[in-house]
């Protein structure tokens, strides 16, 4: 479990680039996964804290449907498939 | 003839009576017999001793202090980093027709309180604010399930469940 090695400011950024979640700000962060237009999954990232308590970090992977390591890996690599683009072929200016 | 109804002019004991310095609007007379009382700073006035509702406060009392006690013993239990499992029969906007168990547990620097029957959960610095959180998440969760149905069947599920629970307050 990585959870010592994330801000939850990370888990949102990720979750935002990766997984194309838009979150709504309250009292905590939440937003949905859309897969083909339903919502399948949605996720709740407290504010501000790192590290990342183990449990919270558990329930979180939970309510994307992951297990621990999976979460693990889906965190590991915060580059978007946009950004990824972008890096081979840079806009033209 | 009957005990007049209005709470102020109502003292069931003279320790309430002389606590709590309130205006009375009197003189009140009762079958049960009548107490005078002079209250510094306050007019004099007649009341009326009410049986019924001296029992009333007394369960009360009794009632409050079962609750300090049992909030001191969660303390302790807390500090032993243990696991609670707690019933939830209220939210913050909301009641509910049944009661939500909840696991209470220490998480990290923190407390975390999670529904059994729904992916939800609170983190708080403290059990209260853990259990505040939850009950936020789950408002939450209620508020977007009802704006329309594209979620999968299981959101769904837990969308009918969420309405049979939920009640206006």
């Amino acid at each position: 479990m990585r959870n010592a090695d994330y801000h939850t400011a990370d888990v949102k950024r990720i979750c935002e680039n990766k997984l194309k979640i838009a979150f709504r700000h309250g009292h905590e962060f939440n937003g949905w996964f859309e897969l083909n237009g339903i919502k399948m999954a949605r996720i709740t990232i407290p504010k501000g804290r790192k590290p990342i308590p183990p449990k919270t970090y558990k329930s979180m992977s939970m309510q994307l449907k992951l297990t621990v390591e999976q979460f693990d890996r889906l965190l590991e690599c915060p580059l978007s498939l946009d950004q990824y683009q972008e890096i081979l072929m840079p806009p033209t200016k | 003839m009957a005990p007049p109804s209005d709470p102020y002019i109502l003292w069931p004991t003279k320790e309430i009576a002389t606590r709590y310095r309130r205006p009375f609007i009197g003189p009140t007379t009762g079958t049960s017999g009548t107490i005078s009382w002079t209250i510094t700073g306050v007019e004099k006035t007649t009341l009326v001793y009410d049986a019924s509702l001296d029992s009333r406060l007394k369960a009360l009392e009794q009632a409050y202090r079962d609750i300090e006690e049992s909030v001191a013993s969660l303390s302790s239990h807390f500090q032993e980093g243990k696991v609670t499992i707690i019933a939830l029969h209220r939210l913050i906007n909301f009641d509910l027709s049944e009661s939500i168990d909840v696991i209470l547990e220490p998480d990290g620097d923190g407390f975390i309180a999670r529904t059994v029957d729904l992916d939800l959960f609170g983190f708080g610095d403290d059990p209260k604010e853990a259990v505040n959180n939850l009950k936020l998440e789950i408002e939450g969760l209620y508020h977007d399930l009802m704006t329309d149905d594209n979620f999968s069947e299981e959101w769904l599920k837990v969308k009918s469940f969420l309405q049979r629970m939920i009640k206006d307050k």
